[in-house]
């Protein structure tokens, strides 16, 4: 899976916001605030990762157990889900 | 060919309404320059659009490759196409013998074009109300109907050195190193607009409210607002990447906040009593 395209994230002092360019812009109104953590996640989606590869990176860069990582990494790819903001097909799996 | 200047640029419209529009309101002066925005309707032109290689594919528009440098995108009724160059500096708007003729379609495409304009060179229309107080300006940014050109009203009967720029769409512009509000001939109403350009003091974001209070605002809810009153094409992601960087930078550069109101004259007179608090009416105005 992946992020879409047209999704730009930018750092705005200490916030992360997502915001919809191009086609995305009209599919999405609005934008996206994220914590540290949703931005680490969101630059890792720009290219294709499983959801295993994404608990790696978060146990590998933050101080937390497997299964805290793996439960909120859960929940965020649901969000994502929920907001139709994922590629999900095969060339991206 | 009939110029105006507007924001520091030199317009040539050719056979558009909003061009008879400015030349009514003889605010916007021709000067004697090769145009750097160059647009013209071509009305009951008949066209076929091509089949071949397609971009991408929107709601509202087709966009099809580039050709020699230029750009065409038909609209989704296949019925009005515009062709432009990679930095808006020349448009041509056609319509087919089947689109019926709106001067609000074509007002539409000479606002979104030329603030793209503006956005490659660094500025861009600004949807809000554009407000000279003294020698600075203030816009006015907040969403349709949350009371823009009211607030606009209550800051001009409050405070008499007060003069509208544009009630609709001012542009903001960036020359050495400032950023400037330009009064644009882009509003609803004639005599709500002049061409002057102040130095930019700061941005208010307007909420309706049941009390008044002025707010410091975030810079995502800064951002937010902000994409909101960039106009722009939306069928160019280039656009908008302009627009996003243009934000953060007048997130950075500028002062910003948020003005809950219920549109009443006290809350006028709280914004400006407000604003000269925090010092944003002290400068001396310098014309373009």
């Amino acid at each position: 899976m992946k992020l879409k395209d047209g999704l730009l994230l930018r750092t705005l002092g200490d916030s992360h916001v997502v915001v919809p360019v191009g086609q995305a812009a009209i599919d999405l109104r609005g934008m996206i605030t994220l914590n540290g953590t949703g931005a680490f996640l969101w630059e890792r989606l720009q290219t294709p990762q499983t959801e295993e590869a994404l608990v790696k990176a978060l146990t590998d860069t933050y101080a937390v157990d497997e299964a805290c990582a793996a439960a909120d990494v859960k929940r965020f790819l649901e969000i994502l889900r929920e907001h139709a903001l994922l590629d999900e097909t095969e060339e991206t799996v | 060919m009939r110029t105006a200047t507007v924001a520091g640029c030199t317009l040539a419209l050719q056979g558009c309404d909003t061009m008879r529009h400015i030349d009514k309101l003889a605010r916007f002066p021709a000067v004697d320059a090769e145009p750097s925005f160059r647009m013209r309707v071509e009305r009951d032109v008949p066209f076929s659009c091509p089949k071949d290689k397609p971009l991408f594919e929107t709601a509202v528009s087709r966009t099809f490759a580039e050709r020699d440098g230029r750009y065409t995108v038909y609209r989704g009724d296949h019925k009005t196409s515009m062709t432009y160059d990679a930095s808006y500096t020349d448009v041509c708007l056609r319509l087919s013998p089947q689109t019926p003729y709106e001067a609000v379609r074509e007002y539409l495409a000479v606002l979104q074009c030329f603030s793209y304009h503006l956005l490659c060179t660094g500025g861009s229309l600004l949807h809000s109300a554009g407000v000279a107080v003294g020698e600075v300006g203030v816009a006015l940014v907040g969403r349709p109907q949350v009371g823009k050109s009211t607030m606009a009203g209550r800051i001009l009967r409050c405070e008499p050195t007060a003069e509208i720029l544009c009630e609709d769409a001012p542009a903001v512009i960036k020359r050495d190193g400032r950023f400037w509000l330009c009064g644009t001939p882009f509003c609803g109403d004639d005599d709500a607009c002049s061409a002057r350009t102040v130095p930019l003091r700061g941005l208010v974001i307007l909420e309706q409210g049941a009390e008044n209070r002025v707010t410091e605002v975030s810079s995502r809810e800064a951002m937010f607002h902000l994409m909101e009153a960039i106009p722009r094409p939306l069928y160019d992601g280039g656009a908008s990447e302009k627009a996003v960087a243009l934000a953060m930078e007048w997130i950075d550069a500028l002062p910003i906040l948020k003005f809950e109101n219920d549109g009443s004259d006290a809350a006028g007179e709280l914004l400006l009593r407000t604003l000269r608090s925090k010092g944003w009416f002290t400068e001396r105005t310098t014309h373009l």
